[in-house]
């Protein structure tokens, strides 16, 4: 009963957070670090260390704080997260299976550029007056660049403290983390 | 035959998603989005404030001569500053009487409403703008002008929801202000942000006479916001005798990346 409660309201909590510090912190810091993906990152980590459900319930939630507070149309995030978690879960499944530190990596590159292109794509066409095409401006390559090694670099230290994790909280088992660590390092 | 399985995450997740579109576009779902909204109010400001300073922290530090001559600088902006001050209180109390005389009525000062930032926006190609905690409720709407704590021209409002609203900087593109510039004719013109960094201003006609340093503040001739607000000074003129107009680049004086409170002029 408690993990029927927990798990969810684990993840709603965890995706709530996300948005809301990408939201109001993130995306005010100097050009360089506002470029940090912390929503995509915390729903690929999802993804790969946990379940494609759970993946799915921080895509949504994550995706509707986004659009509750911003004054895009409503549904941007929502529509973009949830395509990248679809993407990414077929990816992981049909094609990066190993489930190693390579595929991790991989894996949020590819999910990054998804995202990328899904909200510009979005924005672009759904803006009355959007400028130039989002594919031919630079800045949008330059954010893609500084997303890419910001996820690339988040995703190092995130599997470097799971592996940590798993070898020294040998007594808890987080859902599948301890075997994919187990199986990666095999 | 296509058999779906039970409790399929993707169906699931599908069917929320629509309901929630359903229920926004109805506006059904309007209560809890604003109740949402402002319960991370308290913690949006925070965050924000922390970002700022973290910002401020990576900031490039200037050389101590350069800061040197800068003080240097502004002691003589602000003694040429108090000179010109004294002249304007002259003429100030001068107007008074006359208007007096002629049983004018006193201008009115404007209304404003406070608000603090709570997060930055990408809004399109080199365009941030600003997200402030006061919306319709507070009687705020699209096009009413927002100035700083200094009372300079910081944009304008773009977008209203009833907790919030989203601002455009004059740095920003598309942001226009009808502007004058503070020369002998009150040269009439558009400005328009320039790559999130400075302003440009445009239809300037050929005849008019602007110099490097004129103080550039809005016209007035915008619905929403009243004459006499700087938004910047002169720093470079655009002038090509076979062109139609001039253009004018424009350094705002304010620094908008430490902004933390501003002040919307309401009607």
């Amino acid at each position: 009963m408690l993990k029927r409660i927990g798990q969810p309201t684990f993840f709603i909590l965890l995706a709530s957070a996300a948005a809301i510090w990408q939201w109001s912190f993130i995306y005010a810091l100097p050009p360089f670090a506002s470029q940090f993906s912390l929503v995509l990152i915390v729903l690929v980590f999802t993804l790969f260390f946990f379940d494609f459900r759970w993946a799915v319930v921080v895509a949504l939630t994550s995706g509707l704080w986004l659009d509750l507070v911003g004054f895009d149309f409503f549904g941007l995030y929502i529509i973009s997260l949830f395509l990248t978690a679809v993407l990414t879960d077929r990816l992981l499944k049909g094609w990066l299976t190993n489930r190693s530190l390579y595929s991790f990596v991989l894996l949020i590159l590819i999910a990054s550029l998804a995202y990328d292109v899904l909200v510009a794509g979005l924005f672009y066409f759904s803006s009355a007056d959007p400028g130039s095409f989002f594919l031919w401006r630079g800045a949008f390559w330059a954010g893609l660049a500084y997303r890419a090694a910001w996820s690339v670099t988040a995703a190092l230290v995130m599997f470097s403290l799971a592996g940590a994790a798993a070898l020294n909280l040998s007594f808890w088992r987080i859902s599948n983390l301890y075997g994919i660590i187990i199986t990666s390092r095999a | 035959m296509i058999r779906f399985k039970k409790n399929n995450p993707l169906l699931i997740s599908l069917a929320v998603a629509m309901l929630l579109f359903f229920l926004h576009w109805t506006g059904l779902l309007r209560g809890p989005e604003n109740f949402l909204t402002a319960s991370i109010q308290p913690v949006t400001s925070h965050l924000y404030g922390w970002s700022i300073s973290l910002g401020n922290l990576f900031r490039t530090n200037q050389e101590t001569a350069d800061f040197q001559n800068e003080i240097e600088h502004l002691r003589q902006e602000v003694a040429d500053l108090t000179v010109a001050n004294s002249k304007f209180l002259e003429i100030a109390d001068e107007n008074k009487k006359l208007r007096s005389a002629l049983n004018f009525q006193e201008a009115k000062g404007f209304k404003t409403v406070t608000a603090g930032i709570i997060a930055k926006e990408e809004a399109g190609e080199d365009r941030r703008d600003l997200v402030i905690n006061r919306g319709e409720r507070d009687g705020l709407r699209s096009g009413l002008g927002v100035v700083s704590e200094e009372g300079m021209i910081v944009g304008k409002v773009v977008e209203t929801k009833d907790r919030t609203a989203q601002i455009c900087l004059v740095t920003s593109p598309n942001c226009r202000l009808a502007a004058s510039v503070q020369n002998q004719n009150k040269t009439q013109g558009l400005t328009d942000g320039d790559l999130g960094l400075t302003i440009r201003m445009s239809y300037i006609p050929q005849l008019e006479k602007i110099a490097v340093s004129d103080l550039v503040i809005t016209s007035g001739l915008d619905g929403g916001i009243p004459r006499g607000l700087v938004i910047g000074r002169v720093t470079q003129v655009k002038n090509e005798s076979n062109e139609v107009w001039q253009e004018a680049t424009i350094e705002p004086l304010l620094n908008f990346s430490n902004l933390t409170v501003v002040s919307v002029i309401v009607p």
